[in-house]
């Protein structure tokens, strides 16, 4: 027995070191190198067209393009490519994404037509020996995309078809029991598929998604692109061997181990050629060691030479490479390693194809970086409908879109105002104690009348506002707005403004009488209705002429913002001073954020697919405040109020 | 009881200040039934314009007459009649100012009025009259 165990571990342990102790181990290495796109340019100007085409999905069945039985024979589903995500994913190096109408090279991104496979398939359950026969009802999709990049003067450079197919679902059994005729497989695959159609439409358009941000956009980069990108390189090491001096090899290796996590960096070049170099005329000393005709040796000179071969290559010195892999041709071992001949000679290639007539390169691309900086609103998308025709969507000039922000800022203003003066007016009784005569008040909060009377500063404020950027129908609106919004809220501010409204009327005196008069007389004057008739009237139809989003969800956003502003600008309300006039819109601040949390998805409605992500942005500003204690909110979010953020978001309802 | 007939008195002022506001000097308690044929051809002219300057804060006071051109009286009319004025200012913004047209204006005949408009920090250029109905 003990012999035994003792050849076995000499056949299967010893010998096999012996043997092959001084066989080159690869060991994988990653560097970062340059890669050179196939299409040359010199133009740096990218723009990005996304078809969103209704793709049309053909239903076969039974080898026929008929749907199932003549159900679902024409479908249609439309690929909704959201612009940051596919800008996050491209985000290309040596372009610039400028709006498409500025470019110099334009990329069209266009959906090809789906294909549902629903198909019967044997299999063999069984063993190769013992085979059981079965089948299984499979859902397959085929999809595809076309990548076509034109120059300025239209014509195509480059334009490839990707397609592939995913296999959606395989029914192997029914009942558990294996499903023993093509019939009933195709027929339970048919049923899958007519029980929730959509549902396969959703996982195929999931699918199309996974493919343009794997292929498509590899595809795009190889394409398109300098890049400077982690790749594989191949180093060999060599175990201990009797007669051979092999550990210096060893640790040489070793310590280059640190190269895979070095990050890309703008002196990564430099350390690379640093701790390579050393390396290469090390492993060239040692190969002078070595005889390559020697059946031994060869193999331990074959591996330095691959490694001196592998260094050049990371380092981008294609032809040191190349010459090495001549010189390996000599040595009769592992001619099959191509790859030493094939790595540097592509890159080589794809190099000087790089070079231009003016012998520099198409572009100074180390030092070209644009990564980072992309913003996706730039892409643009064209609609189709069913027949194919293009739905053109109007872009709005410069100038046009500065003018629909000076009117968004007004309205915003307004909107804001009407709010915060009814929330306040409406709470008076919580921040006021009313003489018993019904004349001013006997006891008043310092600071709900310092609120009061701010607003009704910047209410009129509003009335000098500039209007000229204004159609004649706006102006007259914005007016009539504007002065409904004053005269509103002028006998409130009076009202508080009476110091101490006296209980005892003898002790004051004409101008205070005249004063408390004057509140009189204006409670009496029945045209509150009239001017909040007006605001309601006026502030949709002042919206509805800007905003495609209802007047209401223009409202809350604004609101949001303005009391924001309140709870976090130095100088307005503080917590420590105001405390129950602060909690009190902290509370509305957190009711208007419910519920435009909770309107979130009809605000979506209003928005091109690729804005959504702007909206979530927006509001996630606001979760955090929402989530924070109220005596936190002063400190913690200190002037957390941007104009500019609402504006934005408003941007994005704009007719 | 002398208070409460300044009271009385003061009361009756803010009264009439008030109507003053809403109806000018032709007011008038004559009332007669209004015409059911709405188009009344008014039109506004402004006479003068005095800029009252006070540190930071300017004002003009707008003389303006209201014509109406139509055959008909214009006198509580169905629909509200308004003047829209225009303020240009030095610094080229535009502001806005309306005014409802109250009062009783027979056919062929004018009514002028005065109104103050708060300019603020800007400086008065020119103005502009026009009538809307709501």
């Amino acid at each position: 027995m003990k012999k035994n165990v003792l050849i076995h571990s000499f056949i299967f342990v010893l010998l096999p070191m012996l043997v092959l102790g001084q066989k080159p181990k690869q060991k994988i290495f990653y560097s970062y190198s340059w890669n050179f796109p196939t299409v040359l340019t010199s133009q740096s100007k990218l723009g990005i067209l996304i078809d969103e085409t209704l793709v049309p999905i053909t239903v076969m069945s039974e080898g026929v393009s008929n749907g199932i039985d003549g159900q679902y024979a024409e479908m249609f589903t439309k690929i909704e490519i959201a612009s940051n995500t596919f800008m996050e994913q491209l985000d290309i190096r040596s372009f610039e994404i400028v709006p498409i109408e500025q470019a110099e090279i334009r990329l069209n991104i266009i959906p090809k037509p789906g294909l549902f496979k629903i198909y019967a398939e044997e299999f063999n359950s069984g063993t190769p020996t013992s085979p059981i026969k079965a089948f299984s009802g499979n859902i397959q999709y085929s999809y595809g995309v076309e990548i076509k990049i034109e120059n300025a003067e239209n014509e195509i450079v480059f334009e490839k078809k990707i397609t592939k197919k995913s296999n959606l679902l395989k029914i192997e059994r029914y009942n558990k029991a294996l499903i023993p005729s093509a019939n009933q497989a195709l027929s339970l695959a048919k049923q899958a598929f007519l029980s929730s159609p959509t549902n396969y439409v959703q996982s195929g358009n999931g699918e199309f998604k996974t493919m343009l941000y794997d292929d498509v956009i590899e595809e795009i980069h190889q394409a398109l692109d300098v890049r400077y990108e982690r790749e594989k390189f191949y180093l060999y090491s060599f175990n201990k061997k009797k007669g051979f001096e092999l550990e210096g090899i060893a640790a040489s290796i070793e310590e280059l181990e640190v190269i895979n996590d070095w990050k890309e960096s703008e002196d990564y070049e430099q350390k690379l050629r640093e701790i390579l170099l050393p390396k290469i005329e090390f492993w060239t000393q040692e190969s002078a060691k070595y005889n390559p005709q020697d059946k031994k040796g060869k193999k331990v000179y074959w591996g330095l030479m691959a490694n001196i071969s592998g260094a050049y290559y990371a380092l981008g010195e294609f032809q040191k490479a190349l010459d090495i892999y001549e010189k390996l041709s000599v040595v009769s071992y592992r001619n099959d390693y191509l790859y030493l001949k094939e790595f540097p000679e592509d890159k080589s290639i794809n190099k000087k194809n790089y070079i231009a007539k003016d012998q520099n390169f198409y572009k100074n691309y180390k030092k070209i970086d644009f990564r980072g900086n992309h913003n996706p609103d730039f892409i643009a998308y064209v609609d189709r409908n069913e027949n194919g025709e293009k739905i053109e969507k109007q872009q709005k000039t410069t100038e046009e879109l500065e003018i629909i922000n000076k009117k968004i800022k007004v309205i915003s203003q307004i909107i804001t105002l009407d709010y915060y003066f009814k929330l306040l007016a409406g709470s008076i009784q919580k921040f006021t104690d009313e003489n018993k005569e019904g004349v001013g008040f006997v006891e008043k909060d310092a600071f709900y009348v310092e609120l009061i009377n701010r607003v009704f500063e910047e209410t009129e404020k509003l009335k000098v506002t500039d209007i000229s950027f204004y159609d004649m129908d706006e102006k007259i609106l914005v007016t009539e707005t504007i002065e409904a919004l004053v005269e509103r809220a002028e006998p409130l501010q009076r009202e508080l403004a009476i110091e101490d409204a006296a209980a005892d009327l003898s002790t004051k005196n004409t101008f205070e009488l005249l004063d408390m008069l004057i509140v009189s007389v204006s409670k009496n004057i029945d045209t509150e209705t009239q001017l909040v008739a007006i605001l309601e009237k006026n502030i949709p139809l002042l919206t509805k002429k800007i905003f495609r989003l209802y007047p209401d969800g223009v409202a809350r956003l604004c609101y949001m913002e303005m009391l924001v502003d309140e709870l976090t600008t130095g100088g307005k309300l503080t917590y420590a001073d105001n405390t129950k006039l602060y909690k009190h819109v902290f509370k509305e601040f957190k009711r208007t954020y419910t519920s435009l949390s909770s309107y979130k998805q009809s605000l979506t409605r209003y928005l091109h697919h690729s804005d959504e992500y702007k909206l979530d942005k927006f509001l996630k500003v606001y979760a955090s405040m929402y989530f924070e204690d109220v005596e936190n909110i002063n400190t913690k979010f200190k002037n957390s109020h941007d104009e500019k953020r609402v504006l934005d978001i408003l941007n994005l309802f704009i007719k | 009881m002398k208070k409460i007939s300044i009271i009385m008195l003061l009361l009756g002022m803010i009264s009439c200040g008030s109507y003053v506001y809403q109806g000018g000097n032709n007011y008038s308690q004559i009332g007669k039934p209004n015409p059911i044929i709405e188009k009344f051809d008014l039109e506004v002219r402004v006479l003068k314009i005095e800029e009252i300057k006070s540190g930071q804060n300017n004002k003009i006071k707008v003389d303006y007459e209201v014509i109406n051109n139509s055959e008909l009286l214009f006198e509580k009319p169905k629909k509200r009649h308004n003047i829209f004025f225009t303020i240009t200012t030095k610094s080229n913004k535009e502001i806005g100012h309306t005014e409802r047209i109250y009062g009783r204006i027979p056919a062929g005949t004018s009514m002028i009025k005065k109104e103050t408009i708060d300019l603020s920090i800007y400086e008065y250029a020119s103005i502009s009259a026009s009538i809307y109905t709501d």
